[in-house]
């Protein structure tokens, strides 16, 4: 079983769904591994190996459809059976752990029109026509369906809708008459993120996926994070789709069209057009942007540099009041802000920790507030015309845009967040393919960032990103990093703990010196979770600042990047990040001559000051996770239909 | 806030709570003590236990709504359910329920304007023997009729809290050789305690008893395993959630061999090394949970449960835990998932209960018969044992025999019995079949009459539903396919897709007859049910309606 993304130990998965992989037995002892013949191929695995892993394994491929490798072992599909020898019936390869020698067939007569009967069985309550929906040719029931020669529905087809698609969120759509109870979004849900949206109702023939009293998705405790639709293998969940407006807006003269690339989607694109995992397509991508029509192409990375800049005083600042002023009434640590996501997920399950959340608005909203009025004032454009668009990794990131508060250049200052998936779309229907287009820079004067910037796209990125700026800050060196890489805030660890002794300091910062700054990284809101709880017990006293990430891997994971999305391809996308990095000519965000120049001649009262504090911050919404009870009486007699009279 | 179920227990500091005595598992109880006192779960409810679970509010919902007994609407102060099985169906239950309806001025799953009355057509009560039965409440009434139903609302109003026809026990018809048979009190249990663990397993073993519930494993074979698993904790599960349709005899055996059960389940506890035993018993049968509470205060009394029992050392004790209406929840492994508090989703096998059980530690499911058998069998020996019955199937059954025959009841019979012989001890005339295993058996035609009661001929829970000339066979398949309908649990595809296309098919042939487009359509789909689905239940679902089509509607 792949590395999961999150702990296992307090998985809501029910025992028996549990990897059964023995790790700790030495391969070599006596039964520590164990043989198993699939389709004449012999191997062998450790004890408690899937069937479906050893397959793999050696290279036999048995399809799937409720199996996900980030997820708990389901076996509810039925769509992997396998014959194995002594066994009465067949068994799901997904979930049967082998423990002895292990004979099994994967494609025999019975298994194949098991598996015939089981897709055609899917296929009669999924309604809808394939070329009508969002997920026509990625979804992995159409791909089956192909496979398995489908030509005919053998048990009959529904007609009519069955539900109504729920667009009510910004981010996420559900239309359930796509749903095949695989329950790959309620894994996603409960178990990887623990933020516990979704969940199946009813039993039999009436099961159905639903939020908590059927409320729609916008009333309902989701934060956004898309991960459900990573994970969703046919069109029942889906981002916003934007893309209509984003080319009215392009189509439109009178409008000034600029667009934001943030990294994530950048070394993620490619995936869309072919190119493997981890394929960074930056500068053919902005040709591709330009060709479409966008008035401008700009780099997110330049607002992620200023991030680090507001973000990175803000917690020097606070870090001064605490220790010099000696307030107590300064929240410490300093919690990161620039996930949508988590922001909502805090908002949401710990209202009541938003005092230690960063005031400083995400890249995304820094970018959208500047564009409006910096940019609109020196180049002479009426903000009124600009429509601001942002390509982001993430679905949570188009309900940012909406929030209402984020309007501090007089307009709403992002109008539009595609994900990369809708902008792979538009691409391609613009008949650009972006593997063959020449390269091109981004446009001045946003277009330059950082590397510090552009790791921003891996979790701990943020982390690194300000650990480079504010030891220099305060130290007046470079951190003691071989090639500036902070390796102890690397990796894909869920929660990762780092210390930093600042050994000197500058005069302005001389009460910290001999003093050691503590961090920590997560990603996941499972693993914020487990972080809220740290922080409540008192166990992350003495920590200065953390940094979380709604989804797994950081933005490189997010819920509106390509999918499919496993360990290995947010690995290779993060792999492409960091290298990206060691050969940008800028590496720390103070460094950046446009942050330079923003602060001398726009923000002239410097990180957090006064001119930056309108633009560049925010404040929160104290949500809670309770649900109207009068709403809720009204919405429950629709829930669960009284029984039926026969 | 509460740990979560399924932290596992090698994390909890020692000392500390046993893994969810206090938590998750705890969640099901809490809801049907919410259930009981305000005859619904409202929202705030499942918020509020949602916080005190330390889960989400939707996971409350999603198990709220598992389980028929479980309302989030508002429910009577008087709930009546009136059973269809095929029973009871063919005893005129159809008719109760029209009756019900009328007088009440309701219809199924309405409530009645004053809040008094609400009324649900439900699943097997477990009173085949007395049909057409009704739950009022908690009670078990039957034999009612549709003059009846009126007399009962009577009674319910008067809050008399007895009812007319209401069940007492007294439905053995015919007690054999063993199981029936009394027995000292204890007299096995110290036997087991004297001659000590090895000798017990190797006695269940050497007696080839195999399960009672239907499935038929080797009860030695699982004692084995269990006791050989390396944990600290261990835990015997009792199952008393018979719910396959025409099934009842361990609603005779909780109410009249309650003690004899609780030993059973002592001695596979003392086999296997395990200190907890909990008997989950179906939500219909609650009525019997305070005797059954007496019977165990008396046997800790008596010094055969709690610490050290009978001064030898052992410690066991016995929790009885309630359904709350879910046929699938007789599977051993969706029984576990109840017993920690989730839907009843049977799991992924391997791994096994005997090693990955209850809370994850090693559990031996048995059926309430298995654990009285056990008794015998470890106070007379294998050998004895094994002088009753068959070759393959040594002992006797216990067999729920209901329908159209004078005599329902109870019967004792040792395996190898022909359903002739039972056909005529129940006093069957006119047979035309005789469905046997309930809605996951199999229906036999008059040409199979001579074939025997057994594991390698016909293997059975325990179900006999006979049924008379003129029966209609089409009928009682669809209400097998409307049960399991009703009962699937609904996670894997062939079982929860599958069936509503059999009832659909069912309807085709009832309309066109069998043609053979829709004859090799029905058997293909059949095949992938029986080989794919996830459990016995999803497995054994086409098997009553293909039986039907195979003996009575192929034939022409």
């Amino acid at each position: 079983m792949a590395k999961k993304p999150f702990s296992e130990e307090t998985s809501r998965a029910p025992i028996s769904q549990r990897s059964q992989k023995i790790e700790e037995t030495d391969p070599g002892s006596l039964g520590g591994t164990v043989k198993v013949v699939i389709d004449e191929e012999e191997i062998r695995v450790p004890a408690g190996t899937t069937i479906l892993e050893a397959a793999r394994s050696v290279g036999v491929r048995i399809p799937t459809l409720c199996h996900h490798d980030d997820l708990c072992l389901s076996g509810v599909c039925r769509v992997c059976m396998v014959e194995v020898e002594k066994q009465r019936t067949l068994q799901a390869a997904c979930s049967y752990p082998v423990f002895d020698t292990t004979f099994v067939k994967t494609s025999s007569p019975r298994v194949r029109r098991a598996r015939r009967n089981v897709i055609q069985l899917l296929l009669k309550n999924h309604y809808g026509e394939c070329y009508s929906c969002k997920k026509n040719g990625k979804c992995e029931l159409q791909d089956l369906a192909e496979e398995y020669g489908v030509t005919e529905y053998k048990f009959g087809h529904i007609e009519k809708p069955r539900y109504e698609v729920d667009e009510s969120s910004y981010s996420v759509v559900r239309d359930m008459d796509k749903c095949i109870l695989c329950k790959r979004c309620v894994r996603s849900c409960i178990d990887l993120q623990e933020v516990g949206v979704l969940e199946a109702i009813n039993r039999g023939a009436d099961t159905k996926v639903v939020t908590f009293l059927d409320e729609p998705m916008s009333d309902v405790v989701c934060i956004n994070c898309g991960q459900c639709i990573n994970r969703c293998p046919t069109g029942a969940l889906r981002e916003n789709d934007d893309t209509g407006v984003v080319w009215d807006a392009i189509d439109n003269p009178e409008k000034h069209v600029i667009i934001q690339t943030a990294p994530s989607p950048r070394a993620a694109i490619g995936e869309e057009f072919g190119l493997a995992p981890g394929t960074s397509v930056t500068k053919k991508l902005n040709t591709a942007l330009k060709r479409m029509g966008f008035d401008k192409v700009f780099d997110t990375n330049f607002t992620a540099d200023l991030t680090i800049m507001e973000e990175g005083t803000e917690l020097l600042l606070r870090l001064k009041k605490a220790l010099v002023d000696k307030d107590t009434s300064v929240k410490l640590p300093l919690l990161t802000s620039c996930s949508p996501g988590w922001v909502k997920y805090i908002e949401h399950f710990h209202p009541e920790k938003l005092g230690h959340l960063s005031t400083a608005k995400s890249p995304q909203q820094m970018f959208g507030a500047l564009v409006k009025t910096w940019y609109a004032e020196r180049n002479g454009i009426d903000p009124s015309k600009i429509v601001s668009i942002s390509l982001m990794p993430c679905t949570a990131k188009k309900f940012e845009a909406a929030r209402p508060e984020m309007d501090s250049s007089g307009f709403q200052d992002v109008d539009y967040a595609l994900t990369t998936r809708e902008l792979a779309k538009m691409i391609k229907e613009a008949g650009l393919d972006v593997t063959n287009l020449p390269e091109s820079g981004f446009d001045d004067p946003l277009g330059i960032g950082s590397g510090a910037a552009l790791i921003f796209g891996s979790t701990g990125g943020v982390m690194e990103a300000a650990i480079r700026t504010a030891y220099e800050i305060v130290t007046g060196e470079p951190v003691p990093f071989d090639d500036l890489c902070v390796q102890p805030v690397r990796g894909m660890e869920g929660i990762r703990k780092a210390e930093l002794p600042v050994k000197k300091a500058v005069p302005e910062w001389k009460f910290l010196e001999g003093a050691t700054l503590k961090v920590l990284v997560a990603h996941g809101t499972a693993n914020a979770k487990r972080v809220m709880e740290m922080l409540s017990s008192g166990e992350l006293e003495g920590y200065h600042f953390i940094e979380i990430m709604a989804c797994p891997g950081g933005c490189l994971g997010g819920g509106g990047q390509p999918v499919p999305t496993s360990p290995e391809i947010r690995e290779a996308r993060a792999k492409a990040i960091y290298d990206e990095d060691k050969i940008l000519e800028y590496r720390k965000s103070h460094d950046n001559p446009i942050v330079k120049r923003i602060y001398e001649e726009f923000l002239t009262d410097g990180p957090c000051g006064k001119v930056s504090h309108k633009l560049l911050h925010t404040s929160y919404l104290a949500r809670g996770k309770r649900i109207d009870a009068a709403q809720c009486e009204m919405n429950m007699q629709k829930v669960k239909p009284p029984a039926e009279a026969h | 806030m509460a740990k979560q179920c399924s932290v596992n227990r090698k994390d909890v500091p020692e000392g500390g709570s046993p893994m969810c005595d206090d938590t998750r598992a705890k969640l099901l109880p809490a809801l049907q003590k919410v259930q009981k006192e305000k005859g619904y779960i409202s929202n705030e409810d499942m918020q509020d236990l949602a916080d005190e679970f330390g889960i989400h509010p939707v996971e409350v919902h999603s198990v709220v709504t598992f389980y028929a007994f479980l309302k989030t609407g508002k429910q009577g102060k008087h709930h009546i359910r009136v059973s269809n099985c095929p029973s009871c169906e063919c005893a005129g239950s159809k008719e109760v329920f029209a009756a019900f309806q009328k007088e009440l001025g309701i219809s199924g799953g309405e409530v009645t304007p004053d809040g008094e009355f609400s009324l649900e057509l439900s699943s097997c009560i477990g009173m085949c023997d007395h049909a057409p039965a009704v739950m009022i409440g908690e009670r078990l009434v039957g034999n009612v009729t549709p003059e009846k139903a009126a007399l009962l609302i009577k009674e319910c109003k008067e809050g008399k809290g007895a009812y007319t026809g209401e069940y007492s026990p007294g439905a053995i018809e015919r007690k054999g050789d063993i199981l029936l048979k009394p027995v000292e009190p204890y007299a096995s249990l110290k036997k087991a305690l004297d001659i000590g663990r090895a000798e017990v397993l190797q006695e269940v073993r050497s007696s080839g008893i195999k399960g009672r519930g239907g499935a038929g494993f080797p009860t030695g074979v699982k004692w084995n395993l269990a006791a050989a698993a390396q944990s600290d904790r261990k835990y015997v599960v009792c199952n008393a959630d018979e719910g396959e349709p025409g099934t009842f005899k361990d609603r005779v055996l909780i109410s009249e061999y309650a003690r004899t059960v609780f030993e059973g389940m002592a001695i596979a506890a003392f086999a296997i090394g395990a200190r907890e035993g909990i008997m989950y018993m179906r939500g219909e049968y609650a009525s019997f949970l305070p005797a059954l509470l007496d019977v165990l205060a008396e046997m800790r009394k008596d010094g055969a449960l709690g610490k050290n029992i009978f001064g030898r050392g052992f410690d066991f004790d016995i929790e009885v835990r309630l359904g709350s209406g879910a046929y699938v929840c007789g599977e051993e492994t969706a029984l576990i998932e109840s017993l920690e508090g989730n839907r009843g989703e049977p799991r992924n096998r391997p791994p096994f209960p005997v090693n990955t059980g209850y809370l994850g530690d090693p559990t031996v499911v048995n059926n309430v018969e298995t654990c009285v058998a056990v008794v015998h069998i470890v106070k007379n020996g294998s050998e004895w044992f094994r002088s009753f019955g068959t070759e393959n199937s040594s002992g006797t059954k216990l067999l729920s025999v209901s329908g159209d025959c004078e005599k329902p009841g109870v019967y004792e019979v040792p395996f190898g019995t022909s359903i002739e012989e039972i056909l005529k001890m129940s006093g069957a005339k006119d047979t035309q079949a005789v469905q046997v295993g309930g809605a996951s058996g199999i229906c036999l035609g008059k040409k199979d009459f001579k074939r025997q009661i057994s594991f390698e001929d016909v293997p059975t829970g325990g179900a006999v539903i006979v049924l008379g000339k003129g029966r209609d066979m089409m009928d009682l398949g669809r209400n097998f396919l409307e049960f399991f309908r009703e009962e699937s649990c609904g996670q894997c595809t062939p079982c929860r897709e599958g069936i509503p296309v059999l009832l659909e098919m069912w309807e085709n042939i009832r309309n066109n007859g069998l043609t053979e487009k829709e004859r090799s359509k029905l058997y293909s789909l059949a095949e992938t049910m029986q080989l794919a689905s996830k459990c016995g239940l999803g497995q054994s679902s086409p098997n009553a309606f293909l039986s039907i089509i195979e003996s009575f509607i192929e034939k022409g």
